[in-house]
């Protein structure tokens, strides 16, 4: 990624380069520049440009949310600048509202943010919302894989937090796979509780390749096209427009536009996992690893993953649902292990329909309580505290 | 003690779940588990011929001894022949048909052996010699499912089983994906595959079973079988998806199995079909022109114009791969007139296999 120091930019012909990116050297402006055209790419649609008059009212709600994570920055400083762009026209009116959502319980790193970019806060509509991942927590039940695999679904009186729920799993990568699952559910219960029509998720190209094969290996690989392919999905009731504008940009690059944005300090940095043992490690840290050993040697890799996954659709047929992850079942995955297990036991049933995936998670003989019914619309709108700070 | 019997003395963890098993109940459990899968599948029908793909390696060895125990338990009232293929590579495949042919007296069973140099005039050495070890994969692939099928229609059968596992299963599915292959996507994880308008199916009776498993098996039956690995060393990009693999299988054992599960799930998007001009079809009279030029003289298009075996292009792709060959092979006979090439292979295969 490096280059030398009497390179030039290519694109202004002026500035020094300062990154080598796909065989093409940049200067930061032109860098930034490009990048963020890919991002305008995929928001191009009609509904995010910019308005006049009196059509404020059609203007769509976007949540955007920030996890400070690297991508998830790099978007909210692309979408910013798009928005001041889209404000430069004194009677324009911004296309669309953002509204940032964090996740979590680091309010501090967001009042850093607002401060950094305040000169532009002033300018555009941009909300702030903090939410605690505890809201995730209701409704909890056990539900428990028999040797025969069967579901049972048992009460449960406890009260547990969430991290008492997820301490339940004892592979680190079962207890990654559902904290990521319950974040991800809360932000779209917050999009419906902050009446966002579009979700933007700063997922990198690197990340999405890195899912596609991660989900395979756990066994999720009829999710892919649900779970990673842009564009509508119900939700409670209602449509969601999820849109990954970062799908077009690798995690190396984003780095480098991170570090000339000056957003480092901002970045919440996860604990190295290089010196872990591999047996420590979650699948979607092996197989981040994986993509970025082989790179350097084989560039394609990481685009032909994510190309394969656009072309993955919903395989057909009625389906249920999980009731842990409320992803769609298309092969029962207790019919599916029998046929390949010599003391099975057909005659014992399931009370409810469990995934493959969690089955694995939840482990054959295992049990865990976790939130099993996903929340109506109304009780949403109702229940969910948002420390609503705009 | 045996979780299973709970008579006899544990002896092993079964790789799949772990269960503590002694000798007996675990060939129980694993033979039973590859009878229900044929079963299910409806694999075979009474009287059929069927050849088993034979390498001599312990997944196609477990293979033969194991349907030769299930159709005489079970009654499938199946002939089973081996099939064997002689690539030519000298200090693997001749050591490996070595252990074929004690096989055949073991389970005593018809061999046939089909070679490369009778079917195409190359051995694999010659084949490398030629164009190194970098593509030795490629060529060897091609030419062997090949070689299996004019094998097989040489004996009159219909019908190869190999001895591919749940391993080999999971592996080519994170490759397919890796490599971006989508005609094979969708249709990796079928136990039977057939190629429209060919007469031979092929069958996987292992796809669901584990690599380790097998390799138990052969162990306790104490199975005479090949291990020494190919010469050739595999592609280095299937090499780092091995890596991949064997790391999974550290956080996530049952990962094979859940690759296989999601593999099985995996459906292409319709493509969009794009409107174009249609005009009327004359029956009769149809004649395909290539993009090259050149025009179809076969109606039904899916022959080798050379050698007739199956193919979606002109040429297949073994014949593709071999006149490449012969190109090549032309212009290094001049330059190894002073040695000759049977020579030259030998002397280069001892050089390789010198130590100090």
């Amino acid at each position: 990624m490096e280059c030398s120091l009497d390179d030039v930019c290519n694109r202004c012909k002026k500035e020094p380069c300062l990154v080598v990116s796909r065989k093409d050297h940049f200067c930061a402006a032109c860098f930034k520049k490009f990048l963020c055209t890919k991002q305008r790419k995929q928001m191009q649609d009609e509904k995010f440009k910019v308005k006049f008059g009196n059509s404020r009212a059609e203007r769509p709600r976007v949540l955007l949310p920030l996890s400070y994570g690297s991508s998830s920055l790099a978007l909210f400083d692309m979408v910013i600048s798009h928005l001041e762009e889209q404000c430069q026209n004194e009677r324009a009116v911004q296309g669309y509202v953002l509204v940032v959502l964090h996740v979590g319980e680091d309010t501090a790193r967001m009042e850093l943010l607002r401060r950094k970019y305040s000169h532009v806060l002033e300018k555009v509509e941009v909300e702030f919302v903090t939410v605690d991942p505890a809201v995730f927590v209701r409704d909890l039940a056990k539900v428990a894989v028999t040797e025969e695999y069967a579901v049972r679904r048992t009460e449960n009186s406890e009260s547990l937090s969430l991290q008492e729920l997820l301490l339940q799993f004892e592979s680190r990568s079962s207890r990654q796979d559902f904290w990521q699952q319950a974040v991800q559910e809360v932000v779209f219960r917050s999009a419906v509780a902050q009446s966002c029509s579009v979700v933007i998720f700063g997922h990198s190209m690197s990340r999405l390749a890195e899912e596609t094969l991660a989900l395979t290996v756990k066994g999720r690989g009829s999710e892919t096209a649900h779970r990673l392919t842009d564009g509508n999905m119900d939700y409670v009731g209602g449509a969601l427009h999820v849109i990954r504008p970062l799908r077009d940009v690798l995690a190396s690059e984003i780095k480098a536009y991170v570090r000339f944005c000056g957003l480092q300090e901002m970045v919440a940095t996860e604990a190295s996992v290089k010196h872990k043992s591999a047996k420590n490690k979650t699948v979607n840290e092996l197989v981040r690893e994986y993509f970025e050993t082989v790179e350097s040697e084989y560039p394609e890799v990481i685009s032909t993953v994510v190309k394969i996954g656009t072309k993955l659709d919903s395989p057909q047929g009625a389906a249920q649902q999980c009731i842990l992850c409320h992803e769609a079942i298309y092969r029962d995955p207790k019919t599916w292990l029998e046929q390949m297990s010599e003391s099975a036991n057909k005659q014992a049933q399931s009370d409810v329909p469990l995934c493959y995936g969690c089955l694995v998670d939840v482990g054959v003989g295992g049990g865990a309580v976790w939130p099993v019914r996903r929340p109506s619309k109304e009780e949403i709108l109702a229940e969910y505290i948002l420390d609503n700070e705009i | 003690m045996c979780e299973r019997c709970e008579a006899s003395k544990a002896v092993m963890r079964r790789p799949k779940n772990l269960q503590k098993l002694c000798k007996e109940c675990f060939f129980h459990v694993f033979e039973t588990e590859i009878h229900l899968t044929i079963e299910k599948e409806k694999l075979f029908y009474p009287g059929e011929k069927v050849a088993i793909g034979a390498s001599g390696g312990k997944d196609s060895t477990v293979l033969a001894s194991i349907l030769k125990t299930l159709n005489e338990r079970y009654n499938y009232r199946v002939h089973l022949v081996l099939l064997s293929i002689d690539e030519g590579i000298v200090g693997y495949r001749d050591d490996s048909l070595a252990t074929v042919k004690r096989n055949q007296q073991q389970y005593e069973m018809p061999l046939e052996i089909v070679s490369y140099k009778d079917l195409y005039n190359w051995t694999m050495d010659e084949i490398v010699s030629c164009s190194g070890m970098k593509s030795s994969c490629t060529y060897c692939g091609v030419l062997r499912r090949q070689a299996l099928d004019r094998g097989a229609m040489k004996l009159g059968i219909n019908h190869v089983v190999t001895g591919h596992n749940a391993d080999d299963m999971a592996e080519t599915v994170l490759m397919n994906l890796l490599r971006g292959d989508t005609a094979r996507l969708e249709s990796s994880t079928n136990i039977t595959t057939k190629s429209t308008g060919s007469p031979i199916k092929r069958s996987k009776p292992f796809k669901y079973c584990y690599q380790k498993e097998i390799v138990l098996y052969a162990h306790y039956k104490k199975l005479d079988y090949f291990s020494t690995e190919c010469t050739y060393a595999p592609e280095a990009f299937r090499g780092t998806a091995r890596v991949l693999m064997k790391n999974l299988e550290s956080v996530r054992p049952s990962c094979i199995l859940d690759i296989i599960y999601s593999g099985e799930h995996f459906k292409l998007k319709q493509r969009k079909k794009r409107p174009g001009p249609q005009k009327p079809a004359i029956q009769g009279q149809e004649t395909e022109i290539r993009s090259d030029g050149s025009v179809s003289l076969q109606n039904d298009g899916n022959r080798c114009e050379k050698c007739g075996y199956l193919s979606t292009n002109k040429i297949c792709k073994a014949c593709l791969l071999l006149q490449g060959l012969e190109s090549s092979r032309a212009k290094l006979a001049i330059a190894a007139e002073a040695v000759p090439k049977v020579e030259e292979d030998q002397l280069q295969h001892r050089l390789q296999h010198l130590s100090f």
